[in-house]
């Protein structure tokens, strides 16, 4: 297996700015070590080093990256590809025979009518096939880097960057892009957020129902029900009753209650007039007496002081006396016997000749009340007959009144009922609301189960990612250091730092001063307090060290990557990855950067206007040529 | 030979596996589950980067279709 590969010689056609430029990295016929391209902004640097990125890892389809095809298309293309662009790199084994048969030409090129790259790797004068070229290419450049995996070989500021903000255990880790979970971190996170918001948003929900409301609804509806179904049951049992309800024959006798009311009176009048009219007994004989001088007058008898009664025809009086029904039939029967041979005092009779017309009168009076009386008594006796008398109209009336009664309590009954229905029907109504809350809630809170559940896994999964994300770091960070103290050791003039991996509270690449054990920390966006040059020394240790690692056996390339280490310190770098990878090409605009290295093997190039000037004073060669 | 990011990655995988394989809640899943979780997860390494919506409809797709995270018990405070 090859160590590592120096670079013989590079062609390029047609890529970004460069249209067919040759370069040829050898001296007397043998690879340098150390390769400086030198030029002022503008002058293709970057192209160059791209050159070598497309040659290795080829187009991309990303269109943001820089690889991307109408990126590497040469403007004087004005997006019109009408050649092929084709990058060749020709490297010699370390140790290879300098007659060239062991070198290994890895040659890519772009056909625009294609949308695929061609690679074609030649070892000596063979051309190898497809499969194994492709084997080769990942030989010596690794393998194909994601999109921010960054290029191993190549140290620019950008990997420094990227490489300063690992080791301040920022989000943007070199190491753990390689895993490319950032965007399944984003989604689970936003999976999160979406199901925290569902289970708030459940949470919202009535939460002041509970069971307890329930029960006591329930109790009061029972309870408004029971009082709802007595008051149903009372309504029925009055309109049931049959007490309170009016027969026909009710009706009838109310119908008459009036007129036989009214007849009645009349009847009791009657007879209290009757009963006033009546000739008493003690009256009698003044009647009698009246009735005889009367008698006497009407027959002209004048009147002695005394006379005998047999003059008087006592059955005639008695018949007239009973013709005339006003005298108790006993007093008749009485009259009857008089003796005629009695005597009889004239001396009464006398006296009662003034009192004819008062007896008239009265007898009149008498036997018109009679008859009045009569008449009522028939009318009355009609009633009876018909069921209508005083007790039964009394009581159809009493009947009536507790009718009315009743009806009134039934009115009222019923005007409670509607209160009682309308109070009965409103807790019902809240009940269901409660139940319905409750199902609901129920609902809700299964729902707040399902999703805190899932959030509970998403959240799991997401701490998952952060402790791997945290212990992997940790391992890259541990591996990373050892070569990083080697590097730092073999390069660092001072000797008063090394590197150092703050464990707490996280991971995160320092410097410790070796006498005091104090800690000085990368700077980084005007953070940190380590110096500029020893931040981007400890960079660029880092970056050789993860290059080192990485497998791929490509010469490094320094891009200007140490602006603020010091001169001295520089050569030692640049010596000591010289010397740990082989060879490297040094890129710079900084004309005393480009000689910074004297006494080793060395061509710096400069490109003004068209035409390719050599600064070196030991290289006459005119090898690179700038077309 | 396994490349350097492969080498990485398989680190990085053996570190997540156990991780998931040890957390409280996950270990609620059975060990398919759990690895259809990772399979899932470790499907993003080294690709280019995924449609992040995507991403998002296949982990909601996992999580709540095809493992059963009703075994999962939450404490109850």
């Amino acid at each position: 297996m090859v160590d590592r590969y120096h670079l013989v010689s590079m062609q390029i056609n047609n890529f970004k700015g460069l249209q067919k430029v040759e370069l040829d990295f050898t001296k007397n016929g043998k690879p340098r070590e150390i390769i400086t391209l030198f030029g002022h902004q503008g002058s293709g640097k970057s192209s160059i080093i791209l050159a070598f990125q497309w040659c290795a890892y080829g187009t991309s389809n990303v269109k943001k990256e820089i690889l991307y095809r109408d990126r590497i298309y040469p403007d004087y293309w004005e997006n019109k590809p009408n050649d092929v662009i084709g990058v060749l790199i020709r490297f010699r084994p370390l140790g290879g025979n300098s007659d060239g048969s062991e070198d290994i030409y890895c040659k890519r090129t772009l056909d625009p009518n294609n949308t695929l790259d061609n690679l074609e790797v030649t070892i000596g004068s063979d051309i190898v096939d497809p499969k194994k070229s492709k084997e080769y290419f990942t030989q010596i450049f690794g393998s194909r880097p994601s999109q921010n995996d960054g290029v191993m070989w190549v140290i620019r500021k950008e990997e420094m960057r990227r490489m300063a903000k690992t080791f301040a255990n920022k989000k943007d880790s070199y190491y753990l892009d390689f895993m490319n979970l950032n965007v399944p971190m984003a989604g689970l996170v936003e999976l999160n957020k979406a199901h925290k918001r569902k289970i708030d948003r459940l949470l919202r929900k009535d939460t002041s129902v509970t069971t307890d409301d329930l029960t006591a609804i329930i109790s009061k509806v029972k309870t408004q029900g029971k009082v709802l179904k007595k008051m149903n049951e009372k309504i029925k049992l009055i309109s049931d009753d049959p007490k309170n309800k009016l027969t026909t024959d009710d009706e009838n006798l109310l119908e008459n209650k009036e007129n036989f009311e009214s007849v009645n009176e009349k009847l009791n009048q009657s007879n209290e007039n009757l009963k006033k009219l009546l000739i008493k007994n003690d009256e009698l004989p003044e009647l009698l007496n009246t009735l005889l001088v009367s008698k006497l007058r009407t027959e002209k008898i004048s009147i002695p002081k005394s006379f005998s009664s047999r003059e008087i025809d006592w059955e005639e009086i008695a018949t007239i006396l009973e013709s005339m029904s006003i005298i108790d039939p006993f007093v008749i029967a009485e009259i009857r016997n008089i003796k005629i041979d009695s005597l009889y005092n004239t001396y009464s009779l006398l006296n009662s000749e003034g009192k004819i017309q008062e007896w008239i009168s009265r007898l009149e009076k008498l036997k018109s009340a009679n008859q009045e009386n009569r008449e009522h008594r028939v009318i009355i006796e009609d009633y009876k007959q018909l069921g209508i008398t005083e007790e039964s109209t009394k009581n159809v009336f009493r009947k009536k009144m507790h009718t009315l009664e009743a009806q009134e309590k039934l009115t009222s009954l019923k005007r409670d009922r509607i209160d009682t229905r309308d109070d009965f029907m409103s807790l019902r109504q809240e009940e269901n609301r409660i139940r319905s809350a409750l199902t609901s809630k129920s609902k809700s809170k299964s729902d707040v189960e399902k999703h805190s559940k899932i959030q509970a896994i998403i959240e799991a999964i997401t701490s998952s990612i952060e402790a791997a994300n945290q212990k992997y770091l940790k391992e890259m960070f541990d591996l990373t250091l050892e070569r990083t103290k080697f590097f730092w050791k073999e390069i660092d003039l001072i000797k008063k730092y090394e590197p150092y991996l703050e464990s707490e509270p996280s991971p995160e690449l320092c410097l410790l001063n070796k006498s005091n054990r104090t800690i000085r920390r990368i700077e980084i966006d005007s953070q940190g307090d380590a110096s500029g040059g020893e931040s981007q020394l400890l960079l660029v240790c880092t970056c050789l060290a993860v290059s080192e690692s990485s497998g791929a056996k490509m010469p490094i390339i320094l891009d200007d990557c140490f602006t603020d280490v010091d001169k001295d310190t520089r050569k030692k770098l640049i010596n000591v990855v010289s010397d740990q990878f082989g060879s490297m090409i040094f890129v710079t605009n900084d004309e005393d950067k480009a000689a910074l290295l004297p006494s080793v093997d060395k061509l710096v190039l400069t490109w003004k206007d068209t035409n390719i000037e050599s600064i070196n004073t030991d290289s006459n060669d005119s090898w690179c040529r700038w077309e | 030979m396994k490349s350097f990011h492969n080498q990485l990655r398989e680190k990085y995988s053996c570190i997540l596996l156990a991780e998931i394989n040890n957390n409280p809640i996950l270990s609620y899943l059975s060990e398919d589950e759990r690895d259809e979780l990772f399979s899932e997860l470790s499907n993003w390494f080294g690709t280019s980067p995924p449609e992040h919506s995507r991403v998002k409809k296949q982990l909601k797709e996992i999580i709540t279709e095809r493992i059963n995270y009703e075994k999962v018990k939450l404490e109850v405070d």
